[in-house]
């Protein structure tokens, strides 16, 4: 029963602090625990996978402390609910950084994200976060000299390539997510394709929580686009696959990747068997994990750390989130490692050299760029038989 | 350009029903108590995740899915007034102090459903199966279309209960005039008991009928909440016609404004005109029943 199953999930995700307690506890005299802030969206509409990013952070930093990774250093993570609201963030940020944290791990947003930047970077923490980074990720040197990304900041190439592959593709649409996620990646679309030659006809804002998208689909049929491109979480993408079927609309219909926030078979169960036939994907490596090629470097990790996520938690991850924080507490441990230190300063300095193959990426930082991820972390699927699997 | 207007009417008609059967949930309750139920949304919620439960986990029927939706709906509107409410009343609190309570209810009711069914959403399949209704390119979803003969249904019920018998006339008295009906021998207290299994129970049918198009999560409940609320007041707080104009006034505005001006500042729009029409008729279209309290 689903029930149980999200209860035992629940004790299953308890179960695991106190693990990582244990774990600080066991190790062996004259090791030193330090104290991180992990901040993700347990409550609030994103809530599907800022607790996947919560549960995939953990279970790294349980294997980092359980396998001494950081020789002497045992992590001990403040799990903090970000809501999913950039003023939550900032104060749960806050609370951290009070309480001794040494690096912070979050928040889910790209809003708390860009909220966080100027805080992290005042009180000279790193942070190291799920969402975007602030505005204009590209420049050199970052705006903030503490505030770093995991997330891929090159989706909208991939959106966009995922739009052009296969058919005669002139025209696009696009219906975004109105929160800053959104706007950015939607922004990114619009001058990819300005510069490729391709005209969007349509831009359409929804809200996250937004559960009738008709009106602007109303909109963007009438202004017949070759392809559509959807950027949103939750349960949107799935809601506009079906609400595309149900007015006639027989478009290729992209899903940018977060929009798997759900997961693959829950937005089949959302759109409906009728609505999938014209849908692509862009995905993360952690979503079509067994249908990766072998030779991708990520294909030998995944193979470890879903199942390990599995027994862990009695489900597989939703989407993105579980491999980003997963990833990004494993950055952190290398960095605390090359640094040779608990001091925030130093690993800021050596997470600046950062060059760590992760489930999403080949995860890179420089003084000169503070986004690990780039578009080639991301792969075009599709569903079949209920599941998300590599390859147009 | 007369196809995209239809579409978007057609959309907007539906939401605004929607909007309106909840927005007459809340007049029920402010009938009856004078209190704005902020947790109105939250009984949609626990009628989809209880049909939900019975339909995915207990492989039950559909139509006892419905009935054990209503009936749950309706014992969550009883202990809330009982435990809540009442318990409240006996400090005659002023009445600020019942809308924080409600809104405190709301934020239990939906933490207490993220705890037990998790974060993510929960859906089940269209009553009428997937295919969509088209009329002269002009579609919508069954489920959708399932609505209205619902809300219809619904309202001529609760017509029929607010006129003809004796616990509706009694309601109606008391919204009126508490004292007077008091005088007269009305039990407020049962008629309070009542007008929160009523609302609760309808509006876990319509969290029933929606459900299947629009999920149900623990989070949903608010959005309900602050549109049923703006339906209720563009109508005439506590007028039940005026609830469901008020319901398709902001449905239609909120279709058209997405869907012809900018879909960037949809809820912009929709409450910029819900301001200008309380600005023009500050106490609702149907302003009688208001009036007619407040001469008293």
């Amino acid at each position: 029963m689903r029930l149980a199953r999200a209860l035992s999930g629940t004790v299953a995700a308890l179960s695991s602090l106190l693990l990582v307690a244990d774990a600080s506890g066991a190790v062996a005299a004259g090791t030193k625990t330090v104290k991180i802030g992990l901040l993700a969206s347990l409550s609030g509409y994103v809530a599907s996978y800022g607790t996947d990013e919560r549960d995939g952070a953990l279970l790294a930093i349980n294997e980092i402390n359980k396998s001494n990774a950081i020789p002497g250093v045992t992590l001990q993570p403040i799990v903090l609910d970000d809501k999913g609201d950039p003023t939550a963030a900032v104060e749960a940020a806050q609370q951290a950084i009070d309480q001794g944290a040494i690096a912070i791990l979050g928040p889910t947003t790209t809003a708390g994200t860009a909220a966080l930047a100027s805080i992290a970077t005042a009180r000279q923490v790193p942070d190291i976060s799920f969402g975007l980074l602030p505005v204009a990720p590209h420049a050199k040197p970052p705006a903030y000299a503490y505030s770093l990304s995991i997330e891929p900041n090159d989706e909208a190439v991939g959106d966009l390539d995922a739009a052009l592959a296969g058919k005669n593709v002139k025209t696009i649409a696009l219906i975004y997510d109105s929160n800053a996620y959104g706007q950015s990646i939607s922004d990114g679309i619009k001058r990819e394709a300005a510069a490729k030659g391709i005209r969007t006809v349509a831009s359409e804002a929804f809200k996250s929580t937004s559960t009738d998208m008709t009106p602007q689909l109303t909109a963007i049929r009438s202004a017949k686009p070759d392809a559509i491109i959807d950027v949103g979480g939750g349960t949107t993408p799935g809601l506009i696959a079906r609400q595309m079927y149900e007015l006639g609309m027989h478009q290729k219909l992209v899903i940018s990747a977060v929009s798997f926030g759900i997961g693959a078979v829950k937005f089949a169960q959302i759109a409906g068997p009728n609505a999938l036939s014209n849908v692509r994907h862009t995905a993360f490596a952690e979503e079509v994990w067994n249908t990766l090629p072998k030779a991708d470097p990520r294909y030998a990790k995944l193979q470890a750390v879903i199942p390990a996520f599995r027994k862990a938690y009695g489900h597989d991850p939703n989407g993105y989130g579980a491999a980003a924080a997963y990833d990004a507490a494993w950055v952190l441990a290398d960095a605390i490692k090359r640094a040779d230190s608990v001091d925030s300063k130093k690993i800021q300095a050596a997470l600046d050299q950062t060059k760590y193959q992760g489930t999403l990426c080949l995860a890179q930082f420089s003084p000169d760029s503070h986004s690990a991820c780039h578009s080639d972390s991301l792969v075009v699927s599709k569903l079949a038989g209920g599941k998300l699997v590599y390859g147009d | 350009m007369a196809e995209v207007i239809g579409q978007l009417l057609v959309t907007g008609v539906l939401l605004g029903l929607m909007y309106g059967v909840i927005a007459v949930c809340i007049g029920i309750i402010y009938n009856a108590t004078q209190i704005i139920n902020f947790a109105q949304g939250e009984f949609v919620m626990i009628g989809g995740v209880a049909a939900w439960v019975l339909i995915t986990e207990l492989h039950a029927p559909l139509w006892l899915a419905g009935v054990a939706a209503v009936a749950i709906g309706a014992a969550m509107g009883l202990i809330i007034e009982r435990l809540v409410i009442n318990t409240a009343r006996r400090f005659r609190p002023p009445l600020l102090t019942y809308i924080f309570l409600t809104f405190g209810v709301s934020i239990i009711l939906s933490n207490l459903t993220m705890f037990a069914f998790g974060t993510n959403p929960l859906i089940f399949d269209p009553f009428l199966g997937r295919a969509p209704i088209v009329f002269e390119k002009i579609s919508t979803s069954s489920q959708y279309a399932l609505l209205l003969p619902l809300c219809l249904v619904l309202l001529a019920g609760l017509t029929f209960f607010f006129a003809y018998t004796r616990y509706g006339k009694s309601m109606r008295a008391a919204a009126v005039n508490e004292f007077g009906a008091k005088i007269v021998g009305i039990d407020v207290g049962v008629l309070s008991m009542m007008a929160f299994a009523l609302s609760g129970a309808v509006s876990a049918l319509v969290g029933f009928f929606l459900t299947p198009i629009t999920t149900t999560s623990y989070s949903i409940g608010l959005a309900f909440t602050l549109k049923g609320f703006a339906a209720a007041i563009t109508g005439g707080l506590g007028d039940f016609r005026g609830a469901v104009v008020g319901g398709l006034i902001i449905g239609i505005v909120e279709s058209l404004g997405a869907g012809l001006v900018s879909s960037q500042f949809q809820d912009a729009i929709t409450f910029l005109f819900v301001i200008v029409m309380l600005v023009v008729l500050p106490k609702g279209i149907f302003a009688s029943m208001v009036e007619e309290r407040d001469r008293l």
